[in-house]
């Protein structure tokens, strides 16, 4: 849901230093002992080497928002074969990395707009709400802001506070302001508390809205379309860290699985303070989605003490009598 | 297993449930709703703690179906157990609706629950498949539920789906001597499979899980006597004490022969050879 790339706009940013020029080495020994919590992040797109970089660069548990695989779906069981692999092969995937994985369940706001699907896809969604691990809805909210994206939105608004969840709302690409602020009011409207709505992908245009009614702001730092995250280091010196979080949003398309440990590195480096850090990339995020009793810190550090037959193990990925890991430094593969 | 022992199993681990869960999980748990829903959201209020190991109950239950055993189950799997087994268990397509159901649906806990209920659900014979895609699976946490410390599948399996079992175990490096009826169910045509592995890990300067020689022993014949020679020879004394046991367990008297040669048996078991 998270990349909508216009070539021209590609173009045009060519010469911008993004934190994509930040290498490893660079890095790494700034945020040495950091621990960091990436909100927002579709795994299922991503290979094992970004898990093993996420783990290296210290990212200790992420969550998995529902969202479109890049093509629409045609029908009900491919949506459930989805939301079945967030809370089961993904998290086990994740777990063999000592990465905590977590989810949110919805509906997506591309394919509400197929309402016969829609409609399938909002009876299956409380089987999948209720699930261990399963701490919030969404990502939902507006991409073309049509009447089906609403009514859906609204739907899933009302499942959230039944199921008394996190709603985890994506703001569009085009028409973002009043997009994002047609967002906030209906949630609103359908009387959820702001403090349990994130609302995502922000930027220097929205931010002030968003903290101002009471929710949480996340932005997403995706090279090119969204933030960049010198830009995010100036929020945070503006607004300060209170409700605000960090994510990568990485997907399939060019992003980054790093984006949060990198831009705390460029914080620190830009003289934010440790505490601000620690907020924006690691307890806000946790803070907000802990409301829906899924997370336990504690579940952090036990999955990277995870079983060793388990972790190494029993798997495709790493498969057993095979090292964990590999030296990619070295020429032979054994 | 008969009705009457099932519900017996379930007044055990509603007594188990009922000393173990904090008050409030019990009350929820007690609260009168739809099994599948509470199936599904029983950890949000049972908790993950597991009871203590020297509660007498465990005991009962083993004794109620031998070969399982729920200790070290956390509280959530014991009360999705619990659940299940509250099922009317005497219409089948109804209970059979019910557990596809949640397989289909399921998370890697819920999985891992139902695979590890399977020997002690009504129907055995209406889980073979199920418990086969266990065998598929490649989360390890599912896979182990079902082929480790598990008496349903060497109680169900065909040859074929029963020789893939023991082989994606050596494969995924578990612990084989977890399987139940690892010896009682080996066949010829695993002792094929595997010495035909062996000769593959070996080319590629790898090893086989010395505890996989078990299942050899009643099969072996003349073309096995040079790869018996090469565990002898092996510079790991597991590989050792394992040709010192194939030797003991099989009826193939040039093995036995050959055996004497190097090494006895004496004061051996296959435990002794797991890594």
């Amino acid at each position: 849901m998270c990349l909508h790339q216009n070539p021209s706009h590609f173009e045009e940013n060519k010469e911008e230093i993004t934190h994509s020029n930040l290498v490893w080495n660079d890095y790494r020994e700034t945020i040495r002992g950091m621990v960091f919590f990436d909100p927002h992040v579709h795994m299922t797109s991503r290979t094992t080497d970004d898990y093993q970089a996420m783990a290296d660069a210290g990212i200790v548990a992420l969550i998995e928002p529902a969202f479109w695989l890049g093509q629409p779906r045609t029908g009900v069981a491919t949506f459930k074969d989805y939301f079945a692999s967030l809370v089961g092969w993904e998290r086990f995937r994740s777990s063999q990395f000592g990465i905590k994985h977590y989810c949110t369940i919805g509906l997506n706001s591309r394919e509400a707009n197929n309402e016969a699907l829609a409609e399938q896809v909002m009876e299956i969604l409380p089987l999948y709400v209720y699930k261990e691990g399963v701490v919030g809805v969404g990502e939902i909210g507006f991409d073309d802001q049509t009447p089906a994206e609403e009514k859906y939105y609204r739907a899933q608004l009302e499942l959230a506070k039944e199921a008394g969840l996190p709603v985890q709302v994506h703001t569009p690409h085009r028409d973002k302001k009043q997009g994002t602020e047609r967002s906030m009011a209906i949630a609103l409207e359908h009387g959820l508390d702001p403090g349990m709505v994130i609302i995502d992908h922000n930027n220097e245009e929205t931010v002030h809205s968003v903290l101002d009614q009471g929710f949480w702001a996340a932005f997403t730092i995706y090279p090119f379309t969204k933030m960049g995250n010198e830009r995010m280091v100036e929020v945070v010196r503006e607004y300060g860290p209170e409700r605000i979080m960090v994510n990568s949003a990485a997907d399939w398309g060019i992003s980054d699985p790093l984006a949060v440990p990198k831009t705390a590195a460029l914080m620190k480096m830009k003289g934010i303070s440790d505490e601000a850090i620690r907020l924006v990339t690691y307890q806000n995020a946790l803070d907000a989605f802990a409301q829906s009793g899924q997370i336990t810190e504690s579940d952090f550090e036990a999955v990277k003490n995870i079983d060793q037959s388990l972790k190494f193990n029993g798997n495709t990925i790493l498969r057993g009598g095979q090292q964990p890991r590999i030296d990619k430094d070295s020429i032979f593969i054994r | 297993m008969t009705n009457e022992s099932l519900l017996l199993l379930r007044r055990h681990l509603e007594t188990l449930l009922e000393r173990h869960l904090p008050e409030s999980g019990w009350n929820w748990l007690r609260g009168n709703r739809p099994v599948l829903t509470a199936f599904v959201a029983a950890p949000r209020f049972t908790g993950k703690t597991v009871p203590p190991a020297d509660d007498p109950l465990f005991a009962d239950i083993e004794a109620l179906r031998p070969g399982f055993t729920v200790k070290s189950w956390p509280a959530d799997r014991l009360a999705r157990l619990w659940l299940l087994l509250g099922l009317p268990l005497d219409d089948r397509e109804a209970f059979l609706r019910s557990i596809e159901t949640l397989f289909d649906t399921a998370e890697m806990n819920e999985l891992v629950t139902l695979y590890a209920s399977l020997p002690v659900l009504p129907f055995p014979d209406a889980w073979i498949f199920r418990a086969t895609e266990a065998v598929r699976s490649n989360m390890g946490v599912v896979f182990d539920a079902l082929a480790l410390d598990n008496p349903y599948p060497s109680e169900q399996f065909s040859e074929p789906a029963w020789n893939q079992l023991v082989m994606k175990t050596i494969f995924n490096d578990k612990p084989l001597g977890r399987i139940i009826g690892l010896a009682e169910r080996s066949n010829a045509a695993l002792c094929r499979i595997l010495v035909d592995f062996a000769h593959e890990r070996w080319a590629a300067g790898r090893h086989v899980p010395p505890r996989a020689w078990e299942v050899v022993g009643p099969f072996i014949g003349e073309n096995f006597l040079p790869d018996l020679e090469r565990l002898f020879r092996s510079g790991r004394p597991e590989d050792r004490r394992a040709a010192a046991l194939i030797c003991r367990d099989t009826p193939f008297e040039p093995a036995r022969v050959l055996g004497s040669t190097y090494a006895t048996a004496d004061g051996l078991d296959w435990s002794s050879v797991d890594e």
